[in-house]
């Protein structure tokens, strides 16, 4: 016998359930009335879960619900965003992606096609540039491009991991440039900088936020930014079109997605809320420190850049033969 | 004295009843979380993060920071109570602390292990705030053939780490230098991945303690029932007396030199150091043979090196803004968040975050000594939980906290399976604590290791032509080379001690 005592824990525990329990709702249900997820494909700590984190409260009041940062770290981020690509469209799953993304649909056998997703808004835009230290013989990028030229294999390039962005980066100024560097790899951009800092790398390409505290403490000389003009935090550094060069290095643009077949309304009011939340001054102040560019980029143009991108990026990896392995 | 004077403008800041609030929340959740095993706190730092939005940025670095400390504060507690270790830096504590609670000796352990920590941790803060810019500039010099260089002495401590058979010791931490290859290597390789992207970075650190130690320790005891006697016996004192403290002033010391030191070079710093202080205490102890069967040393000196090495931690992120552990990077993150750009300049722009944080550090470590102190009689109580209610709820933590460490159901399967490895390992006399340091070392040995040649392009003699390298080498091989020769040694004296007897 179920004594009177069990029988009520028994239906207490049955009722937390069911209220727990989602999706029970009518048709007509408001959106959202439960937590949107934030799915970042790394660890906690890097500039895809500060991007969600500075974004999260402007958000949450533009949309008037509650979001949940999901760091789902690993396989170069193709676990967050496989699951990203695989969850439910109902609008309650959405994820950051930035060029890491096109770039392991070639690097891993577990990469997303771009094509799996549907682009929400670019939220930033982050230039990568190429560092030396700032006692390193070389006051420009052509004095050191002719030195690199003159002395193959000589010069030791930095990067954050064979086939991550920045390794690809290096790779796009070899196919431009015709240079030949050693590339030195690193686990991660802590490392690489900790590396060129203490002179074992002679030079490093990095997205511009990680170099700038060491640039604006004179321990670090930039000779290029990568992107297709001049950075606004280093305006006397020249850009990689000024050279005279095609953009090979990429940089770090943010690009928030949900799966695709997500409905029109819901991707429209997660759009929105996500504009206005870059449109806060604490989202600008904190991109101006950091030399981020906020570039707003709308869901009709994500396609076709999408693809430049990935066109690009393709290019460098043919250049290279990097594979999967 | 500058340093007075900003010592004294740092105190002003953290003893602000807001600051002094806020650092006895970080240290309180540090010390829960550094308890419930799984719950680390680079998760729990993340999580909390946007609480802190709405502080100024100081106070909010103050309550993350006390979280951090807090936490290795914490993290011995499981390990010397039920033979869990809440982060990788307790794992040598579970050696001889959980062998002490056994033999009721719960509350020495955590004792010591409380008093090491503070001392341990006011001093590295003491260090840190005299030492930062000397020493970042020193932990700069370590290149790929110097961290190198420290792997190997990590490795040649092998034997230090096990009190039964050394072929034992040596095989399994083979086994344990495989599981380190797993994943993709630095040139972009795959190996042992099987095609399972939960694989790609590595086997997690976390489930793999949690299934060797907490798993595998329950499973085992499921089949000694009767064994449970011996637990529960009287528990002796709450506090270490006077011969333990004897015995464990010293390793307080080194542990907070060798934990200090080893804190800033790149790399599994925490984990090194404890493990590094634990081979130390071992050789110079005279009593070597008690190590592994409950030594006090071998909690005092680990649990000081792991909250030294936490202090130092900090000199690269505050000095360098260079975060040198997941932790750190979170920490990174929230200061860059709250608009403070960690890097060289941070002391001469934000002193007040710089020097307040620092004070706020030796305010937390006293509110952890008088935190921790009472709760070790409650501590010790969690030991007469009987094995049906004890073990499930192990288990259920561990489950926990692998999965919440990446959302991944992956994480529990390789906990269940490290778990089996662990009861098989003990049936078979294998232990862990070997298996656990060859698998951390090896992605940084390996790592150095082709960047050194890389940037040689191939040529061996990188590691003997920088002076620092070559010395942490030869350091290395001395070692290697005494032990030998208190091999033989002893193998001669025990040979003629038989002819005598003849």
């Amino acid at each position: 016998m179920i004594s009177v005592k069990r029988k009520r824990f028994i239906l207490t525990v049955a009722g937390v359930l069911l209220l727990l329990s989602s999706g029970w709702g009518g048709a007509q249900e408001q959106f959202p009335n439960r937590a949107i997820q934030f799915v970042i494909p790394w660890a906690p700590g890097g500039g895809g879960t500060v991007n969600a984190q500075v974004l999260q409260p402007h958000f949450e009041k533009a949309i008037n619900g509650s979001i949940q940062i999901v760091n789902k770290a690993g396989g170069g981020g193709t676990i967050g965003w496989n699951y990203l690509a695989n969850s439910p469209p109902d609008g309650y799953t959405t994820g950051v992606v930035n060029q890491s993304f096109l770039l392991t649909q070639y690097t891993t056998r577990t990469g997303v096609s771009y094509k799996k997703i549907d682009p929400l808004l670019m939220v930033v835009d982050m230039s990568a540039a190429l560092a030396v230290k700032v006692d390193a013989p070389w006051k420009s990028f052509k004095e050191y491009i002719s030195y690199a030229k003159a002395n193959p294999g000589k010069v030791q390039m930095g990067n954050s991991g064979v086939g991550a962005n920045y390794h690809t980066s290096a790779l796009g100024l070899e196919m431009v440039t015709g240079v030949k560097f050693t590339h030195v790899p690193f686990k991660g951009a802590g490392p690489l900088v900790t590396g060129l800092l203490g002179g074992h790398v002679d030079s490093a390409v990095a997205e511009l936020p990680t170099l700038l505290p060491l640039v604006e403490a004179k321990k670090f000389r930039l000779l290029l930014v990568g992107s297709t003009e001049r950075n606004f935090a280093v305006p006397d550094v020249p850009c990689i079109k000024e050279e005279g060069y095609e953009q090979v290095m990429v940089g770090a643009w943010y690009l928030w997605v949900v799966p695709k077949g997500v409905p029109k309304d819901r991707a429209k009011k997660l759009h929105d809320a996500f504009k206005a939340a870059m449109e806060s001054k604490e989202y600008r102040d904190y991109y101006r420190k950091q030399g981020g560019v906020v570039r707003y980029m709308p869901p009709e143009e994500l396609p076709a850049f999408l693809e430049k991108e990935d066109k690009s990026l393709k290019k460098i990896i043919d250049f290279s033969g990097i594979k999967p392995s | 004295m500058d340093i007075f004077a900003n010592m004294l403008t740092g105190f002003g800041i953290a003893i602000t009843p807001l600051n002094l609030a806020l650092c006895l929340v970080g240290c309180f959740v540090g010390t829960l979380i550094g308890v419930l095993p799984g719950i680390g706190p680079t998760a729990t730092i993340a999580l909390l993060l946007p609480v802190t939005f709405s502080l100024p940025p100081t106070s909010a670095i103050i309550m993350l920071a006390g979280i951090y400390y807090g936490a290795m504060y914490g993290g011995s507690t499981t390990a010397i109570l039920v033979n869990m270790p809440g982060e990788a830096a307790a794992a040598i504590t579970c050696i001889d602390g959980y062998q002490m609670a056994r033999q009721g000796r719960a509350g020495p352990a955590l004792g010591i292990a409380a008093f090491g920590s503070f001392i341990a941790g006011t001093v590295g803060v003491v260090f840190l705030m005299l030492l930062a810019p000397p020493i970042a500039e020193l932990a700069l010099k370590f290149g790929p053939p110097e961290i190198f260089a420290v792997m190997v002495l990590g490795l040649t401590i092998l034997s230090y780490l096990s009190s039964g058979s050394l072929l034992k010791a040596f095989i399994i931490a083979l086994i344990g230098l495989f599981i380190g290859m797993i994943g993709i290597d630095i040139a972009g390789v795959e190996r042992f991945t099987f095609n399972i992207p939960d694989f790609y970075d590595g086997i997690g650190l976390l489930p793999v303690l949690m299934g060797l130690f907490g798993v595998g320790e329950v499973l085992f005891n499921l089949e000694r029932v009767i064994t449970r006697d011996i637990f529960i016996t009287k528990i002796r004192g709450f506090l270490p007396n006077r011969e333990d403290w004897r015995r464990s002033v010293m390793p307080i010391v080194r542990g907070t030199g060798i934990g200090f030191f080893m804190g800033v070079i790149p790399g599994p710093s925490n984990t090194l150091s404890s493990f590094l202080s634990y081979a130390v205490e071992k050789r110079l102890s005279d009593h070597a043979e008690q190590f592994g069967t409950g030594a006090i040393e071998g909690v005092a000196g680990p649990e000081s090196a792991n909250n030294a090495a936490c202090a130092s931690n900090f000199i690269p992120v505050l000095t360098l803004g260079i975060p040198t552990s997941p932790v750190m990077a979170v920490i990174v993150g929230a200061l860059i968040i709250h608009g403070v750009t960690p890097g060289p300049l941070l002391i001469r722009n934000n002193p007040d975050i710089f020097w307040g944080t620092i004070a706020s550090m030796y305010i937390g470590n006293i509110m952890l000594l008088i935190l921790n102190l009472p709760l070790i009689g409650l501590w010790v109580k969690v030991l007469k939980i009987p094995y049906g209610i004890l073990f499930p709820l192990i288990l259920f933590f561990c489950f926990i906290g692998a999965y919440s460490s990446n959302n991944s159901l992956v994480d529990v399967n390789v906990m269940i399976f490290f778990g089996l490895l662990g009861y098989l390992m003990k049936k078979t006399g294998f232990e862990p604590a070997p298996l656990v340091m060859a698998y951390i070392l090896c992605p940084f040995l390996e790592e150095a290791f082709r960047q050194s040649l890389i940037k040689s392009h191939g040529d061996f003699s990188i590691f003997f032509k920088r002076p620092l390298s070559a010395t942490i080498l030869a350091v290395a091989f001395l070692f290697v080379f005494m032990n030998i020769f208190t091999g033989i040694k002893e193998k001669r004296k025990r040979l003629l001690e038989k002819i005598d007897e003849d």
